[in-house]
Formats: structure tokens, C-alpha cells, sequence
């Protein structure tokens, strides 16, 4: 690979003859050969590609959810842009076969804006009537950088494995200041096992981190 | 021009040489090269004694046979199956036009068919080709195929219901991709294809048939199509009830 430092080569793009390609990255005007021989496909290889089909389906299931447009308002470096910044953060969570196999590594959401708290906890609990539901607990102990106690609690459940499908729990109006919030797991969501924690501010613009919030059987 | 320094032969010396000569050609190995050049890298037909072809991006060169002695019982079958193949791809010509979107850069659609539905093809001793329709494939892809898609025969109507249920987002799935359903006619060899629906909603298509069709010879298959048509499923042979 060799860049092309002239003026005059400034806008090329394209191949000549069968021998060179040039291309644009970075607003550099970069030449390489093309490969002369078909090479098969080695297994590590192969394995990336299905990895990459994974997580770039599975950004389409976060477009789907709305997250997707906090990913453009993380800190990236030079030329990424919000979906490369979401695939560099997700595909390790991802296994050979493009399943999630790691699903404590994924990442909904990256810091833009808000902290998340402390000690973040999450426990089962049956209520008098019987039915189960689970508890989220987090203590507010630092106030640097702040943190406003209007930031929404969100809580978002996955199914992991082949499925990518996000969906939301109903948490009520559970702010950062409560401390707790409380949900119920609908029947429909029986099998959204994997939970995350994240936080939104009161107008929308800002999100935290997501945090695992463990296996919710 | 007239060549007056060749002795005339007889007709026995005639075809001993011409026998000679036959013999001679069966006995050269047919030679077989790949080669490249940099000035005539698309090479194809033939030029004195050697053909040239293209083969999988690859120019290759080959002496020409005098006869093609190749008739095995084994290559008997092949040509068998293959010619089987090819007509039942010509039956399923517009659901193969969409349902090998991924396959091979220097395949056609038909191709590709023919490869899919050679697997399903088996030939007796006797050279009679069989297909066996449940395993026939008629699509060819990476997306993941919909779980439990039924379809039933109203035979007063002559009308077939589809129905499933929904999927979501996952390794080779999006809500958008489609359900395409293949209603193949066997004894009249026909077929068509429809759009039953996406993935995202619960399905229930009515699906009618030609009048001459008779519909309890009427198989049917299923495969998804993404939204951009570049990716397909699998195709699965559904039992209709």
C-alpha cells in the first residue's frame, strides 16, 4: 500500500487495469495491487465475516429500538462514525457462528453526556400476591461529573444467542434520584433473559452507558 | 492446387491409414493447462488443435479428441440427472431469477438451480432419473428461514392459506425480509410464486391457483427474500393439509 502525495491525484478513485486500485481514506489518495489469485477463504476469516453480519444486524435492531443515534454523539476518533464507534464497541460480544454469545459485553449505549451510579444491583423479588418481579438499586454517591436527578431510568431486555430483538421494560417514571426502580417481566417476554440498565436525561439529548444487568430468569 | 508428387493409394491402404490414425489420436492424452497472459486473458473457441475455455475466473487450454469415448454407466447417469435437472430448472425459471441472489459471480440463475435441484435427483441402472421433491431445494442462502409456517387446502375454493408467525431482528433475519411461497403443479410441471407476507407481521396469505391446476397435485415451498432482494434463505419443502 503506498500513498499518492500530488495534486493531481487528489480525486482519483478506481482501478487501472487489472493490476492497481486507488482509493480515498482519510483525505488520503491511497494505491495498492490487486490480488492476482483466488485465495480461499481462511477459517478465522470467515469466522470475522459472520461476526460482522451479526453485529451489523444487530445495529439494525438497535436503529429499531431508537439507540442508534446516541452512538453519533460518543467521542470517536478521526473517520469513525457512530456505527463503525457501535461495531468496534459490540463485535467482540459476538461468537464465529455471528450469535451473541458474550451478551455482557454488548454495549446499547456508550457514556454521551451522563454518568452512570454507584453499586448497581439487581435482585428478585416475589410480592405478597405471589408474582415475581425484580428490583434495580443504585446509590448516587458522587456529584462530579454532575448528574441530574431528573435522568430517566431505562431498562432494556435481550434475548441473546441468534436473536438480536430489543425491547423495554415498563419501569414507570423512574428517575435517577429514587435510588430503585421496580418491573415485571410481561409473559410475552419470558424469554428476554439478559437485562441492561441505562440512563436517559429528561430531555432526551443525553444517554449513559449501558450496564449488564445479569441473567434474568 | 492439384498435387502431382502423392502416390494414389488403394482402398484398403486408404483405410488401414485412416485406422492408423484414429488409434493414434485415442492413444494422446488429452493435455490440460491453465495459463495466463496478460494480453489475452478472456480466451475462448478453438484455434488449430486446441480449444479454449473459461472456467471458475481461470483461462484454461485443451487438445482437441477425435471421439468422445466417454460413455460409462456412471457418466450415463450424470447426463441423466443433468438433463432431468436442467428441464425441472426451466419449471421453476422465475422463482430461480430471485432465489440465487448470493450464489457464485460466474453462475447464471439457472445455474445455480440446476446445482440446487441435482442433489435431489437419483438415477436407477437403468437410467431412469427419480426426484425426490421433499428434499429439492429451489433456493439457495444465508438468511434464516421462519419456523412454523403452515398451509392448508380449502379444495371448495381451490384456495391455499399461509400462515406464521412473526420473527424480529437476529442472525440472518430482519423484520422486512419477505415469505416468498413456490406452488409447484407436478403433473402439469408449472409453477408460481408468491409474496406471502414479511417476517415482522403475523402472516395469513390466501393464495389461488390457475383453473387448470388440480390441487392435490400441487406441492409447495417456502423461502425468504431480504428486503433488497441480495439475500435469500434456504428453500423448505412445507406438507400442505
Amino acid at each position: 500500500m503506498a500513498r499518492i502525495i500530488d495534486k493531481m491525484a487528489s480525486k482519483a478513485n478506481g482501478k487501472i487495469g487489472k493490476k492497481f486500485t486507488v482509493y480515498q481514506r482519510l483525505e488520503q489518495t491511497i494505491i495498492r495491487t490487486l490480488p492476482e489469485d483466488f485465495q480461499p477463504t481462511s477459517e478465522g476469516a470467515l469466522a470475522q465475516q459472520k461476526r460482522l453480519s451479526g453485529c451489523t444486524t444487530f445495529y439494525k435492531a438497535v436503529q429499531a429500538a431508537g439507540l442508534s443515534e446516541y452512538w453519533r454523539l460518543v467521542e470517536k476518533a478521526a473517520g469513525q462514525t457512530g456505527y463503525s464507534r457501535f461495531m468496534s464497541a459490540n463485535m467482540r460480544a459476538f461468537s464465529a457462528q455471528g450469535w451473541i454469545e458474550a451478551p455482557e459485553k454488548i454495549r446499547l449505549t456508550e457514556r454521551a453526556g451522563l454518568e452512570l451510579p454507584e453499586a448497581i444491583t439487581c435482585q428478585q423479588e416475589t410480592t405478597a400476591e405471589g408474582e415475581v418481579r425484580w428490583a434495580v438499586s443504585w446509590e448516587n454517591k458522587t456529584g462530579y461529573p454532575p448528574r441530574h436527578a431528573s435522568d430517566r431510568a431505562v431498562v432494556a431486555l435481550m434475548r441473546g444467542g441468534k436473536y438480536f430483538d430489543v425491547k423495554f421494560a415498563e419501569t414507570g417514571d423512574a428517575r435517577r434520584e429514587d435510588g430503585r426502580l421496580e418491573f415485571v417481566k410481561p409473559k410475552k417476554l419470558d424469554d428476554y433473559v439478559h437485562g441492561y440498565l441505562l440512563f436517559k436525561s429528561a430531555s432526551g439529548n443525553q444517554v449513559s452507558a449501558s450496564c449488564y444487568l445479569g441473567i434474568l430468569l | 492446387m492439384k498435387n502431382n508428387f502423392s502416390k494414389a493409394l488403394a482402398p484398403e491402404e486408404k483405410e488401414d491409414k485412416a485406422k492408423t490414425r484414429q488409434e493414434a489420436r485415442k492413444l494422446c492424452a488429452v493435455i490440460l493447462a491453465i495459463f495466463k497472459m496478460p494480453f489475452m486473458h478472456r480466451l475462448t473457441q478453438s484455434m488449430a488443435e486446441n480449444t479454449y475455455v473459461r472456467s471458475r475466473g481461470k483461462n484454461i487450454i485443451k487438445t482437441k479428441i477425435a471421439e468422445n469415448t466417454s460413455n460409462t454407466l456412471e457418466q450415463q447417469k450424470v447426463r441423466a440427472r443433468m438433463k432431468l435437472a436442467e428441464f425441472l430448472s426451466r419449471v421453476f425459471y422465475t422463482p430461480a431469477q430471485v432465489a440465487f441472489p448470493q450464489r457464485r459471480r460466474d453462475l447464471t440463475a439457472l445455474n445455480a438451480c440446476v446445482q440446487a435441484i441435482m442433489r435431489a435427483i437419483t438415477v436407477n441402472d437403468d437410467l431412469e432419473a427419480t426426484v425426490d421433491y421433499t428434499t429439492m431445494q429451489i433456493a439457495k442462502g444465508n438468511l434464516a428461514m421462519l419456523d412454523d409456517i403452515s398451509i392448508t387446502l380449502d379444495a371448495e375454493s381451490r384456495t391455499f392459506t399461509v400462515s406464521y408467525p412473526a420473527g424480529d431482528y437476529g442472525y440472518g433475519s430482519e423484520p422486512t425480509d419477505t415469505l416468498q411461497i413456490v406452488l409447484f403443479e407436478q403433473e402439469l410441471m408449472r409453477c408460481k410464486m408468491f409474496e406471502a407476507g414479511t417476517r415482522g407481521e403475523d402472516g395469513n396469505a390466501i393464495l389461488n391457483i390457475p383453473t387448470k391446476w388440480n390441487p392435490e397435485e400441487v406441492l409447495a415451498y417456502a423461502f425468504m427474500l431480504s428486503a433488497n432482494k441480495r439475500k435469500a434463505s434456504n428453500s423448505e419443502y412445507i406438507a400442505i393439509s
